[in-house]
């Protein structure tokens, strides 16, 4: 895969950069900010873009508005916006829009799974961080007739997870995944849906909304 | 330090710019010869024998007069040209004593004395100069100027036309073309001098505060000469002919002319003009009625009871008596309406305030608006002496001028001004009534004003905080926390590869400690931020470690004792910012540090030799060490001349 990253921290930039590369894939370049991010992208057509929320000018939410941009210019562009802390409103708002991920720096230490994240991003699915979910989950009153299970699973479909992806979690087979997964959408009136990120974005909408 | 106690009353401002010269001699000068003059009629009186009653008018009169070319000496001091005039008035006076006299001993002692008919033909119309010399005193009152260019020729006519009744006049037979001239000039004349008296009605009405005041002063004379008539006219209803009490008012009027202009020029400050025309007027109608009424009481019953009957007579007192009591009273009342609105408004408006102040209704505040409206003076304004602030302000802060003020004053302090075009008298009374409302206006001005200041300083504060934490927030995301991150990314490369060799792991793990030192080095170093740990061995420890990394020499003199944490924590703030301050930017060679420590306070003493002209400005590192010393109750001063190096010195309250 086809990576550029967007990353203010030199430290942090090389380490993801052989993280990446020692995973298999190409990282075809590399910006310290958010305009030298917009040039890089432009000049190497990458598939996927993995960017610092909070970059040079600002130091604000520089990361964030650069990412905007690109989906507008390239819309088949997967991106990832890594961020130091959790910031509910505009992530569920951004992942919502699919072929997008919102996730906490401390996730690359989880390499599998952070890769994994990536992969969806890049195939048009989204990846939103288990911190953001369980906040978006912390609110009981809807959720109150799901089952413990049923919430552990809703939890993993917010993340963007594939029914194969949540058996692998969960230890569940597929047929179980998809029982689960049929209850909770009856429960919680949402219409099932097989391709996967639509139905992570029904999910999302559900608990973004207010 | 109480501001009260050592600052002047203010706004005694006198406005007389016309002090000329020449005018000041020429008043002694009037003044000597009305001396001489008096001296000269003393002389006849003494060598030569007259009668009684001469010796009682000249003894009166020159004395008045005299006494009146004194009263113009002082005066000219002030307004010489008003002066001047005035003893001219005296000097005439005394100089028709002194013609009396010569004219008496003439007569009693005949051939004693040089005379000529034709001399007293000349002295005979001198007595027009008295008047001519009031007319041109109530001309040029108070301010020594006429009222506007267009009376310019009034003085120069008055005093050519005196001379030429002078002339004219010496001559008892005229060709008749002269005489209808001499009556004429003499018509003319008297036409110019009543012209005088309504001078002073233009010059009223185009009069504000002090003038104004003056004129009154002056009109007061001429209310006694009102009433003189009404005297004269009952004193013969009762005795059937005018006696001493029509002389005694009669002396009376003539002197209350020089009085009422001494008042006005000298002292019309120092009392209220209209109290003393409305108490005036008060008793002259009282006196009026009562003389009335005794002299109708007196007629009455003297048919019945027979003239002079001692009977009568105490019944028309009785009479008197009965009817004085509720009259006065109610006199009062209807002529202070009348004749005595501004003061007893704004008395009345006073009063109404606190009225509602006391039921919640209003806020002493108000007492400006109030008395603007009772005095129908719109610039009228209250000062108040707040301390802290630059001159009087109001109670919005604004600064209030002194002109045309008086000082309000309580507790033998002032405490705040009143200042406005109602005149010095009538704002006197107003400030001494209002001085309780100013006070309670000025300490809550006072309080507001700390309060703001705290309010202030407490959003600073807060302010300061945030910005603090928004750093350290910066601080540990972009530094420790990033480190950490990297870290860990270089152990799970370690990790991936640790079986096929192809990674050097022993490096990766060694330079991953190194990662770490470095991310716990920058850990303290933000945790010394918010309390430096060095504090825990003393400030003279604390501060060291500060000053040994600074190029520039600094000597510590700190005094022995522990101070509590609270007092060592700001101690070392305000030292190492003074310092660090003066390291960057005041080019100094050396650096004082003092700490000192009494049973009351600990003093900070930062001082450099350096550039000086350090100005704290907002949001910098000086301000936010005003605030952080402000917290502790302390306070911060700078005291930094351009050339001559910075003192910078904290003062932490440390007393039980």
């Amino acid at each position: 895969m086809r990576i550029v990253i967007g990353e203010d921290s030199a430290l942090f930039r090389e380490g993801l950069a052989r993280l990446l590369e020692d995973a298999g894939h190409q990282v075809v370049g590399r910006a310290g900010d958010a305009e030298s991010l917009l040039t890089v992208v432009a000049e190497t057509e990458p598939e996927l873009a993995v960017i610092d929320i909070r970059m040079p000018p600002d130091h604000t939410d520089d990361g964030a508005r650069a990412a905007r941009k690109l989906r507008a210019s390239y819309p088949r562009l997967g991106i990832v916006l890594l961020s130091q802390h959790v910031e509910t409103r505009h992530s569920v708002e951004l992942v919502s829009s699919g072929g997008f991920g919102y996730l906490l720096k401390d996730r690359v230490l989880d390499v599998d799974q952070f890769l994994d994240a990536l992969t969806r991003v890049a195939a048009g699915g989204s990846a939103l961080d288990p911190e953001v979910v369980g906040r978006l989950l912390g609110r009981p009153d809807r959720l109150a007739a799901l089952t413990p299970r049923e919430k552990e699973v809703l939890g993993l479909m917010a993340e963007g997870c594939t029914n194969v992806g949540i058996g692998r979690r969960l230890w569940l087979n597929e047929r179980t995944v998809e029982t689960h997964v049929g209850s909770i959408m009856a429960k919680l009136g949402l219409i099932s849906n097989a391709e996967d990120h639509r139905r992570v974005l029904a999910v999302l909408a559900y608990l973004g909304q207010n | 330090m109480d501001l009260r106690a050592d600052s002047e009353p203010l706004g005694q401002v006198r406005t007389y710019s016309d002090v000329m010269r020449w005018p000041r001699w020429a008043t002694l000068g009037t003044f000597l010869l009305a001396l001489a003059m008096l001296a000269g009629g003393g002389w006849l009186l003494l060598t030569h024998s007259a009668g009684q009653h001469t010796v009682r008018n000249f003894l009166a009169l020159g004395s008045v007069g005299t006494a009146i070319a004194l009263l113009g000496v002082v005066i000219s001091r002030k307004v010489s040209l008003v002066g001047l005039l005035l003893a001219w008035v005296g000097a005439v006076t005394t100089f028709l004593a002194g013609r009396e006299v010569y004219y008496a001993v003439a007569v009693a002692d005949p051939g004693s004395l040089p005379l000529d008919s034709r001399v007293v033909a000349f002295l005979d119309e001198s007595g027009w100069w008295l008047f001519i010399a009031v007319a041109l005193v109530l001309l040029h009152f108070p301010n020594g100027r006429l009222p506007s260019k267009r009376w310019q020729p009034v003085p120069i006519l008055l005093v050519v036309l005196g001379l030429a009744q002078q002339a004219l006049g010496a001559f008892a037979t005229l060709p008749l073309a002269m005489r209808v001239l001499r009556e004429t000039a003499f018509g003319l004349m008297i036409l110019l001098v009543l012209s005088a008296g309504i001078s002073l009605f233009v010059r009223f009405r185009h009069s504000t505060g002090q003038e104004r005041a003056q004129l009154k002063w002056l009109a007061l004379a001429g209310l006694a000469a009102v009433v003189y008539p009404f005297v004269c006219l009952t004193e013969i209803l009762v005795t059937g002919e005018t006696g001493q009490v029509s002389t005694a008012f009669g002396i009376a009027t003539l002197i209350a002319l020089p009085a009422s202009v001494a008042v006005a020029m000298l002292r019309h400050d120092l009392y209220d003009v209209d109290r003393v025309i409305a108490d005036t007027v008060t008793y002259a109608i009282v006196m009026v009625v009562l003389l009335g009424t005794y002299a109708v009481a007196a007629l009455t019953l003297g048919l019945f009871l027979g003239r002079g009957s001692a009977t009568a007579a105490a019944a028309a007192t009785a009479v008197c008596a009965l009817a004085l009591a509720p009259l006065r009273a109610r006199l009062q009342r209807t002529v202070d309406r009348r004749l005595y609105p501004p003061r007893r408004a704004a008395l009345l408006a006073i009063e109404e305030l606190q009225k509602r102040i006391h039921t919640e209704q209003a806020q002493p505040e108000e007492l400006e608006k109030s008395l603007q409206t009772a005095l129908r003076d719109p610039t009228l304004r209250v000062g108040l002496l707040v301390p802290g602030a630059a001159g009087f302000i109001d109670v919005e802060g604004r600064p209030v001028g002194t002109t045309n003020g008086v000082p309000v004053m309580l507790g033998g302090g002032q405490i705040g001004m009143l200042v406005g075009d109602s005149g010095p008298a009538v704002l006197r009374a107003v400030a001494t009534s209002a001085a309780s409302l100013v006070e309670v206006s000025r300490l809550r001005a006072e309080l507001a004003g700390a309060l703001r200041e705290v309010e202030a300083s407490r959003t600073r504060l807060v302010q300061a905080g945030d910005q603090e934490r928004r750093r350290l927030e910066r601080d540990l995301h972009d530094g420790a926390q990033q480190r950490l991150v990297s870290l860990g990314m270089a152990m799970r490369l370690a990790q991936r590869h640790l079986d096929d060799g192809t990674v050097d792991v022993n490096g990766l793990l060694d330079q991953g400690v190194a990662e770490l030192a470095t991310a716990i080095a920058e850990l303290r170093q933000i945790a010394h931020g918010l309390r430096p740990t060095s504090l825990d061995d003393g400030l003279h420890a604390a501060l060291t470690a500060i000053t040994q990394t600074l190029p520039i020499p600094v000597q510590l003199h700190i005094g022995p004792g522990d101070l509590p944490d609270d007092l060592a924590t700001t101690a070392y703030f305000v030292a190492a910012e003074a310092v660090t301050n003066a390291a960057k930017y005041s080019r100094a060679t050396s650096i004082a540090v003092r700490v000192a420590q009494s049973a009351d306070d600990v003093r900070i003493r930062v001082e450099d030799d350096g550039c000086g002209g350090a100005t704290p400005r907002p949001g910098s590192g000086l301000s936010g060490l005003v605030d952080r010393v402000a917290a502790v109750g302390g306070s911060l001063s700078m005291n930094s001349p351009a050339g001559r190096g910075t003192t910078i010195e904290a003062v932490l309250p440390c007393g039980s």
